[in-house]
């Protein structure tokens, strides 16, 4: 008994504070939602249940296809953005611009929008897309004489995708380019000796080495990705009509706008389901078990 | 496995005690300080809460407390009233969940002021005290008899009514000038609009004309987000939101179908801006001040933003006097000839909240609130309406130009429904509107999808009218 | 002589075409990097502009010189009728709030990482994959069960109560950050000061906290601005204009949408954003560094 204490007692107060936090915060409230979403919970704010109710009701909600289509498209797209994007300003900052200084330069721009409060960011970006001819696109259409556009009615999804991709691809940058810079500079040397093209550079160097990178970033932005709002919240709010709402957000206006507490709470439900799923699966598929190796003493 | 519960365990009952602590300590500063002191008036806190920009509607209240605490004084009690304001800045839905999440945690203020459409879902959830008695005050007696219906829900008074608003049609001065009109014409409008001489086919045919002349570059303007003036279009069509025996929502297919035609019709025509429903709010200001659009659904509380703000290109920031000039204010017109026009009004009313350790304080309070010279104070400063016959006979408010313009309209306004369900209608209804305007549905699919969007929405608090 | 003088001069020529077509890519990616950074110079620059300017003419060109928008740092300020809270009050909340929240997260973070690295423990892997997990989880979907616990433990509109829960959503990645540091640390390190007979703890403080000082850096700097720029907890958890944070006090500058005053806004927009720049460009080094925890162990 005694050395059973012994062993559990290091780990137990290590992790003490850790599990205690999780537990409040993450699952106790997942604990809650999950019986709340089978409660009829509105603005009266009582516990009253009914059953599958919440369940059937999203099934025949009429918003919620074009919802789960916006949800694929948004999570795809900022993910292809934020990946692509990423990747392509760690090469050029990190191998294109050899002069530590200038690439730093530029990484520090790109990390502008990332570490700009979010109020500020959209606040930006509304001023940027106004619909009228006092918005920024539209000044500058204005001085080659053409008529004001109503970006953000036209092309919703593309500014939400753009809004959230260019701070995805700054959290892309900044893991990239760092192991880019732990490449052995031999490598790049003997290549160049070689006479490959950069192209070839990139490709057998650069790519293998960014290999892992790659996976972690994927993973872990779609998980973001998908049960976010914030920044759509802020500057479209989900419209105009539906063509920017995502699950997430339409959690959110069920619970906090049409104060349908119950409802909103079953479809944080579904999302939480969703989102253990997929992480299960891409689990298996990039082999998520070598990254946790196990702990190397005792 | 069984590792693993024995973890759960441990870690179970290690955040039960935490929590346990950590309640403990939020819970200490209620005994102290009721005793000493028996000499000096024991001070009681009534906190009230408003929403920006009209603090006036929290300030009156101080200055009701002064006065109710000479009465106190006079009846020889040992109490003095002190009001603790606190003012909210956010949308009206962060507005209604702050109330909701403060109340159920006992931080709620005693007096919450809102609009009268909320009171369904605060009397629902038990969040408010009914307040019948104030109907029989004195301080009451003379209010505007049609007010009464706004703060009525389920057959109980449910708020202190506090002011009232007109929201008319603005039309450009200008712009008529330069159509041709004469100055008499021009401000014989508001008149004709009242007999319904000048109709909503006519304000329509107006705007095409004067687009059509390149004298505005919008016909109409309307606001930007849901709000309550698109409902007025249902009444004006002769239709119903409410149906007060049964308490449901009512979808009047003929009449939200005329709706829907209307703002297609409008937007069909290039009367309104494409992009209208994705205009901030200031470009609206903007594109109104600086004599874009001919018509623009408003509120007379515009005319007190149009001084807040440099929204003229060349002014800067516009007076009374200057509006006046440039803008006449009508009722909406209404839909048929001969009929009568029309506007909608939104009242305030202080509520009460259900866990007050001081109703009777508060209720005197709110009896006191209803002065007259402090109801003026209020609606000059910020351009409402007073609630009380007493209050639109006060000298001040008469003296006003603008005001003493539109104080008729109250008799020709109509109210939004009380009942709980009605945010979701209206933002449904708000959906159908932006989705004609936008082009992307006819009224008739609109139609369709609103009704199964509110089935869906509302269930069985919705009875649909064919 | 004369195939002589023929090679002499063309050989230079071949050189300097090869040049050229090696800096092309160069070439290129500056371009590249130039043309799609400008828009976020611009943006910024436009918010610099705009809160010293009476107005903004087509939006973007600015008019007169002022400080009348800086004046919330010396007076207080009226808006829309009411009196705003002063800007040193939400400053110092704003201070107060990240700062509790950064030394929480390093203490919580440091102790759980170095337990999910070094230590052995029934249900460590499991622990490890849900750590991974929580991120999944639409911590901000379940917002109003969060407010049940906090309202349960009598810390509704109390900034600790907030700190709290910022921490536990965030704690998941710091550990696990702080781990992959940990896991770079040489075991031999650690071993060579048990053989010497110091206790465990005096090891961890003396020989491997101090190597991973980076890590240590890195996740304050995260926590820091994260907390900095907290929005939607604080909004909606927090009511009492004491507890006003400097997020919630931009708030309500653009809240009544009839009453957006550009200029106002956009000072203050810059003045919250002042703190976060200065320590970005100070700590730009060791943010970088965070990458290790995703990007090395391949």
């Amino acid at each position: 008994m005694g050395s059973v204490l012994k062993r559990w007692k290091l780990p137990a107060v290590m992790l003490g504070p850790f599990i205690i936090l999780i537990s409040l915060f993450y699952f106790l409230p997942v604990v809650l939602i999950a019986i709340l979403a089978f409660t009829s919970m509105d603005s009266a704010m009582r516990w009253d249940f009914n059953g599958l109710a919440n369940f059937q009701k999203l099934v025949t909600d009429p918003n919620i296809g074009v919802v789960v289509k916006n949800t694929i498209i948004y999570v795809g797209f900022t993910l292809l953005f934020n990946v692509f994007f990423g990747l392509a300003l760690g090469i050029l900052t990190t191998y294109f611009i050899q002069k530590e200084s200038v690439g730093l330069f530029f990484r520090t721009i790109w990390m502008l929008p990332r570490i700009s409060p979010p109020v500020v960011y959209t606040l930006l970006l509304l001023w940027f897309f106004d619909p009228s001819e006092y918005g920024v696109l539209n000044s500058l259409r204005a001085l080659f004489n053409m008529p004001p556009d109503k970006w953000l009615t036209t092309h919703p999804m593309t500014a939400v995708i753009l809004a959230n991709g260019l701070i995805g691809a700054s959290f892309g940058m900044i893991i990239f380019s760092s192991a880019i810079k732990s490449i052995p500079k031999d490598l790049f040397y003997a290549a160049s000796v070689d006479g490959a093209s950069q192209w070839s550079v990139i490709k057998d160097i650069i790519i293998p080495a960014v290999r892992w990178p790659l996976m972690f970033v994927t993973l872990w932005q779609f998980l973001s990705l998908l049960t976010s709002y914030e920044y759509i919240l802020l500057l479209t709010n989900g419209g105009p009509l539906f063509e920017s709402e995502v699950l997430a957000l339409y959690s959110y206006h069920k619970a906090f706008q049409n104060f349908e507490f119950g409802y909103g709470s079953a479809i944080s439900l579904v999302l939480v389901l969703i989102a253990l799923i997929f992480s299960a699966l891409m689990w298996k598929w990039f082999g998520m078990k070598k990254m946790m190796g196990s702990s190397r003493i005792e | 496995m069984r590792k693993m519960k024995k973890v759960t365990a441990s870690v179970l009952s290690t955040f039960v005690l935490g929590m346990g602590i950590l309640t403990g300590c939020g819970k200490t500063d209620q005994s102290a300080e009721s005793e000493a002191n028996a000499n000096k008036p024991k001070v009681v806190t009534i906190e009230a809460q408003t929403a920006a920009p009209e603090v006036t509607r929290v300030e009156n209240l101080e200055k009701a407390a002064e006065k109710l605490n000479e009465e106190l004084k006079k009846q020889g009690k040992n109490i003095q009233v002190k009001v603790k304001t606190n003012v909210f800045e956010g949308s009206w839905e962060e507005y209604s969940k702050q109330f909701m999440l403060a109340f159920k945690a006992k931080k709620e203020p005693d007096i919450y002021t809102t609009g009268h459409e909320n009171i369904g879902w605060l009397a629902d959830g038990n969040y408010i005290l009914p307040l019948d008695e104030l109907k029989k005050s004195k301080e009451y007696s003379d209010v505007f008899p049609v007010l009464w219906d706004s703060v009525t829900y389920k057959g109980h008074i449910w708020g202190a009514l506090q002011d009232t608003e007109a929201r008319p049609v603005f039309y450009n001065k200008d712009i008529l000038r330069k159509l041709g009109w004469s100055e008499e014409q021009i401000n014989n409008l508001p008149e004709k609009v009242k007999n319904g001489e000048f109709t909503l086919e006519d304000m329509t045919k107006l705007a095409e004309e004067a687009k059509a002349k390149g004298l505005a570059e919008f016909g109409i303007i309307h606001r930007p987000v849901d709000g309550p003036d698109f409902h007025v279009m249902v009444y004006n069509f002769g239709g119903k939101l409410y149906d007060p025996k049964e308490n449901k929502i009512v979808l009047d297919k003929k009449a939200v179908k005329k709706q829907l035609d209307y703002y297609y019709d409008i937007a069909k025509k290039d009367l309104i801006p494409d992009n209208l429903t994705q205009m901030e709010w200031s470009n609206i200001h903007k594109t109104v001040v600086n004599g874009k659009a001919l018509f623009y659904y408003g509120g007379i509380w515009n005319v007190f933003n149009w001084g807040q703000d440099n929204f003229h290109e060349k002014l800067g920031k516009v007076d009374e006097k200057w509006v006046n000039e440039h803008f006449g204010m009508m009722l909406i017109p209404a839909a048929e000839k001969g009929g009568k026009g029309i506007t909608l009004s939104h009242p305030f009313v202080y509520t009460v909240s259900s866990q007050t350790e001081h109703p009777e304080l508060v209720k005197r309070l709110l009896e006191l609130v209803a002065d007259p010279a402090l109801q003026t104070e209020h609606n000059v400063k910020t351009f409402h309406l007073p609630v009380t016959k007493g209050g639109a006979e006060h000298p001040d408010f008469k003296a006003n130009i603008t005001l003493g313009k539109v104080a008729y309209m109250t008799e020709y306004t109509t109210f939004l429904p009380n009942h709980e369900g009605f945010p979701k209608y209206s933002k449904a209804v708000f959906n159908a509107i932006q989705a004609v305007e936008l082009g992307k549905k006819t009224p008739e699919e609109a139609l369709k999808d609103l009704e199964v969007q509110l089935k869906n929405d509302l269930g069985d608090q919705l009875k649909i009218v064919e | 002589m004369e195939v002589t003088s023929y090679r002499s001069e063309t050989a230079p020529v071949m050189t300097s075409v090869s040049k050229w077509k090696k800096r092309i890519p160069f070439i290129i990616a500056y371009g590249v990097l130039g043309l799609t950074t400008l828009p976020i110079i611009l943006m910024y620059l436009w918010l610099l502009l705009s809160s010293f300017s009476e107005q903004m003419k087509y939006g973007f060109i600015p008019v007169r010189f002022t400080l009348e928008n800086w004046k919330f740092l010396w007076t207080s300020v009226e808006h829309g009728g009411s009196e705003l809270p002063s800007i040193w009050t939400a400053t110092w909340n704003s201070f107060v709030f990240s700062g509790t929240l950064t030394i929480l997260e390093v203490i919580i973070g440091v102790m759980a990482g170095y337990a999910l690295s070094r230590l052995e423990f029934p249900g460590r892997q499991a622990l490890m994959k849900t750590t991974l997990l929580l991120h999944a989880f639409p911590s901000i979907a379940l917002l109003i069960a969060v407010y049940y616990i906090l309202n349960f433990m009598g810390l509704f509109d109390s900034l600790w109560g907030v700190v709290l829960v910022k921490t536990a959503l965030q704690i998941p990645m710091t550990a696990w950050i702080v781990k992959g540091f940990f896991d770079d640390v040489p075991w031999d390190v650690e071993w060579a000061g048990l053989i010497d007979g110091c206790s465990r703890l005096k090891v961890w403080f003396t020989i491997v906290l101090p190597l991973i000082k980076p890590g240590i850096a890195a996740v304050s700097i995260f926590s820091f601005l994260s907390g900095w720029s907290e929005f939607l907890l604080l909004y909606t958890f927090i009511l009492s204009d004491e507890n006003v944070t400097l997020a919630s006090y931009l708030q309500r500058l653009i809240s009544d949408p009839n009453l957006v005053n550009y200029g106002l806004l956009s000072a203050v927009s810059l003045f919250y954003m002042l703190p976060v720049l200065l320590f970005f460009i100070f700590t730009q080094k060791s943010l970088m560094q965070v990458s290790v925890g995703g990007g090395k162990r391949v």
